[in-house]
C-alpha cells in the first residue's frame, strides 16, 4: 500500500538518478535502435524518457539464465560441494512499468513458496536478487498499441509492489512510497522531496483516469478476462479449439520468455567453465541405444537453471516414454489455463496475465493473449446461442 | 508485497544443496533382458532424515543431474533408505549402475506422501502395476510395522510378464504377516501361470479385483502404476465394486526438475505434482480431468 506521497521538482529526478548511478548499479530503460531495453546506466542523461515499455521485461535481472544453483568438483573420484559466494550488490531498477511490477509481485510470491503454500521452499537465488533491488516504477501515460493492463489489473498505476511509484505531472513528479525500503530512500533524498499537496494527488488521479478512458475508447485489443476465464476454467473449450491453437503455434517459446509472470525453468549439470573436462562432458551424452553411461569421476561442475517453457515439446516428456501433453495444442491449453483460469487466480492471488501485450507482439502464429481470449469469448457466445 | 521485499525471512539455505550419502548396498531386482530394463534397489545412508511413505527424493548423480525417485522403504526402518530405480533414461541408467560405496546426493523428502492415520481400523487394498509397487512398498511395510491398527491387508500386483513382478522375494514374508498377495501378468511364460502360490492369473490386474473380496464400505485403496492402470483400475473399483473415490489414493509421476514447486514441469492443471502430490485422491483427479487428463 502507498504509505506516503511526495512532490519532486522536474529537474530533481536527474539528480536522484545520478546519485543512484554513482552509489550503486542503476538499471534503466535505454534506447537501442527502434526498441527500448533495460541496461545499467552511468548517468541520468543516458536514461530514455520517452518510451512505452521495454522489449523484454526486467525479470531477467531476477531470473538470469543460466544461473548457478550449485557447484561441485570431484576429488579422488568423489564429489565435493563447493561453497558459493552469493553476490549481494544493491541495484536500483528505474522506469519499470506497472505491468512488470505486477508481474514481479507475482514472481516474488511464487518463488517465496507462498503461492503453493510452501514457505519453507523459498528460493534463495531469486529472493536474494529481489531483496537487493529497489524498484522505482513510472506510471504510463501513453499506452502502446498492444497494451492491455487496464483489463488485467496490471496498471496503468498500482497500489503496491514498488518502492517508489513516480508519476510525471505538468510541473514535476509525484512520488508514492510503497515500502520500508522506499521510505528509507525518501529519507536519503529528503532534500529533493516535499510533502505532496492535494492538487498533485488529484492531478495524478485525473491523468490515470484519462489513460483508462482513452484505452476503453480507442484500444483495439482486449484480454477478455471474464469470458475467457469462464471458458478455460470450466474446461468448456473443445479439443479442436486447442488443436487449432496448436497448429498456429510455432513453438518458439517467445510468449513465455517475454511474459512478466512466466518463470518455468530447466536444471542441468554442466562442466564448470574453464575447469571442466570437455571430453567427459561429451561422455555424458547417453550412448543410445547401448546401456548407461557412467558418471564422471573428475572435473568441476555447476548445476545451472535455464529458462524453459511449457509450450516446448520436451517440457513434460518423461524418461521411459510417458508423454503427458504430447500435442502442441495440449501444451497451449496449459499455457492459457495458467494465464486466464480462475483456479490459477485463486492460487496466485492475481491473473497470470498483467496485460503487457508482449506476447501479442512476439507471437509469429498470431495467438497472443488478446487473440486467444477473443477466440474463447466467441466460443462462449456460440455455446450460449446453441443453448438458446 | 513491499513488506516481503523488506523482510528477508524466506531463505532456506539447503533448498538447492543436496546432502551427500553413501550407497550402502545395491540389489538387482529385475535383470535386463530383451524386453525389460534393469531394476535395482539402492540402499542409502538415512542419517536423521524423516519422511512419510509416498514421498520422494531428488537424487543427484554428480556430473549427471537430478532425478526424482520414490522412497520404497518405511519411515519406521532405521539406518537405511531404499530406492527402487528402473533404468528408463540416462540418469536412472547411471543410478542403476551404482556400486556400494559410491556417493550420491539427495534433496528432500519432497511431496505430500500418504497419510496413514485416516485409514486406521480399515481394510487396505494395495493395487500396484509394475514398478508402481515401489512407492507403495514403503507404505505397505509401514502398515506391517503397525499391523494391529489395520484390518485385512491385500496386495494385488500385476506386471507385463512374470519376470517384471517386483519384490517376489518379499511375498512370503508379507504373507506371513497376514497380507493376502494376488498376482497377475499380462502374459505368462509357460511356467509361472502353472504355479499355485501366491494365487495368480494371466490377464490385466483388474481381473484380480473379483478375487480380492472387496468390502467397499471399509476398504481404502492405494493405487499406483502406469497411467492407464490408474485410470481404468480406479474407474472399475468405483463403478463395479462401489469403492468411494475419496477412499482411493493414487500417486502420479511426472517429469520434474526442482521437486519444490518452482520449475513448472510437473504441473497438472493448477496442481504441482511435486508439492501438492504425488499422492492424490481419486476424486481430486476426476475433478482435474475436466480440464486435462491427469492419467
Amino acid at each position: 500500500m502507498v504509505e506516503s506521497r511526495w512532490w519532486m521538482e522536474a529537474d530533481a529526478l536527474d539528480r536522484v538518478l545520478d546519485e543512484l548511478a554513482r552509489s550503486q548499479t542503476l538499471i534503466a530503460p535505454v534506447r537501442l535502435g527502434a526498441e527500448v531495453v533495460f541496461r545499467p546506466v552511468a548517468r541520468a542523461a543516458d536514461v530514455c524518457r520517452d518510451y512505452v515499455n521495454a522489449l523484454v521485461p526486467p525479470k531477467r535481472f531476477f531470473l538470469p539464465t543460466p544461473e548457478r544453483l550449485l557447484r561441485y568438483h570431484f576429488a579422488d573420484g568423489q564429489p565435493v560441494l563447493d561453497r558459493d559466494e552469493a553476490e549481494a550488490q544493491p541495484i536500483t531498477l528505474f522506469g519499470v512499468r506497472s505491468c512488470d511490477v505486477a508481474g514481479l509481485t507475482q514472481l516474488t510470491a511464487f518463488f517465496s513458496g507462498e503461492t503453493v503454500g510452501q514457505r519453507h521452499t523459498a528460493d534463495g537465488p531469486f529472493l536474494r536478487r529481489r531483496e537487493r533491488t529497489t524498484i522505482l516504477s513510472v506510471v504510463c501515460q501513453k499506452p502502446g498499441d498492444t497494451c492491455m493492463c487496464v483489463c488485467c489489473g496490471g496498471g496503468p498505476a498500482l497500489e503496491s509492489g514498488f518502492d517508489w511509484q513516480l508519476t510525471e505531472l505538468a510541473k514535476g513528479w509525484l512520488v508514492e512510497v510503497g515500502s520500508v525500503r522506499g521510505r528509507e530512500l525518501a529519507g536519503h533524498f529528503a532534500a529533493e522531496l516535499q510533502p505532496a499537496r492535494d492538487d498533485a494527488v488529484r492531478e495524478k488521479a485525473a491523468r490515470v483516469h484519462t489513460v483508462v478512458e482513452e484505452f476503453h475508447r480507442h484500444s483495439a485489443l482486449r484480454v477478455q478476462t471474464m469470458a475467457a476465464g469462464r471458458m478455460v476454467s470450466q474446461g468448456r473449450l473443445s479439443p479442436p479449439f486447442w488443436a487449432e491453437l496448436g497448429e498456429r503455434c510455432v513453438e518458439c517459446g517467445g510468449c513465455a520468455f517475454v511474459c512478466p509472470t512466466c518463470s518455468c525453468f530447466n536444471v542441468a549439470d554442466v562442466p564448470a567453465m574453464g575447469e571442466g573436462d570437455v571430453a567427459l562432458a561429451a561422455g555424458l551424452e547417453p550412448a543410445a541405444p547401448g546401456g548407461p553411461t557412467a558418471p564422471p569421476r573428475t572435473g568441476a561442475f555447476e548445476r545451472v537453471r535455464l529458462r524453459d517453457n511449457c509450450v516446448l515439446a520436451g517440457f513434460v516428456r518423461q524418461a521411459g516414454g510417458v508423454y503427458p501433453r504430447a500435442s502442441c495444442g495440449e501444451r497451449c491449453r496449459t499455457r492459457f489455463f495458467h494465464k486466464l483460469s480462475w483456479q490459477c487466480v485463486q492460487r496466485a492471488g492475481a491473473l497470470g496475465c498483467t496485460g503487457c501485450g508482449r506476447c501479442t507482439v512476439v507471437c509469429l502464429g498470431g495467438i497472443g493473449i488478446d487473440r486467444v481470449s477473443a477466440m474463447m469469448t466467441r466460443e462462449l457466445v456460440a455455446a450460449k446461442e446453441a443453448d438458446a | 508485497m513491499s513488506a516481503v521485499a523488506a523482510q528477508p525471512v524466506y531463505e532456506r539455505p539447503d533448498l538447492w544443496a543436496p546432502r551427500l550419502v553413501h550407497v550402502l548396498d545395491v540389489r538387482e531386482e529385475i535383470a535386463p533382458d530383451a524386453n525389460t530394463r534393469r531394476v535395482v534397489t539402492l540402499s542409502l545412508e538415512r542419517g536423521d532424515l524423516d519422511y512419510r511413505p509416498g514421498q520422494f527424493l531428488q537424487v543427484n548423480v554428480f556430473g549427471g543431474g537430478e532425478v526424482p525417485i520414490s522412497i520404497s522403504s518405511p519411515p519406521g526402518l532405521p539406518g537405511a533408505l531404499y530406492l527402487t530405480v528402473r533404468h528408463s533414461g540416462a540418469l536412472s541408467g547411471m543410478l542403476t549402475g551404482m556400486r556400494p560405496g559410491a556417493i550420491v546426493g539427495i534433496r528432500g523428502p519432497c511431496g505430500n506422501g500418504f497419510s496413514l492415520d485416516e485409514h486406521r481400523g480399515r481394510d487396505l487394498l494395495f493395487v500396484a502395476g509394475g514398478i508402481g509397487l515401489a512407492p507403495l512398498r514403503g507404505l505397505l511395510w509401514q502398515v506391517l510395522l503397525e499391523r494391529g491398527d489395520f484390518g485385512r491387508v491385500t496386495l494385488l500386483h500385476g506386471a507385463r510378464c512374470p519376470g517384471e513382478l517386483l519384490y517376489p522375494w518379499q511375498h512370503a514374508e508379507w504373507e506371513a504377516q497376514g497380507v493376502e498377495v494376488l498376482l497377475s501378468a499380462d502374459r505368462g511364460d509357460g511356467c509361472w501361470e502353472h504355479q499355485e502360490h501366491p494365487p495368480r492369473c494371466v490377464g490385466l490386474i483388474t481381473a484380480l479385483f473379483e478375487r480380492a473380496g472387496i468390502a467397499p464400505d471399509r476398504t481404502s485403496v492405494f493405487l499406483c502404476g502406469p497411467p492407464i492402470m490408474i485410470e481404468l483400475g480406479g474407474r472399475e473399483l468405483m463403478q463395479k465394486f462401489g469403492v468411494p473415490a475419496r477412499r482411493c489414493m493414487t500417486t502420479l509421476e511426472r517429469h520434474m526438475k526442482c521437486g519444490v514447486g518452482k520449475c513448472g514441469h510437473c504441473v497438472v492443471v493448477d496442481r504441482y505434482v511435486c508439492v501438492d502430490g504425488p499422492v492424490f485422491r481419486y476424486d481430486e483427479l476426476l475433478a482435474l480431468e475436466r480440464i486435462e487428463s491427469p492419467w
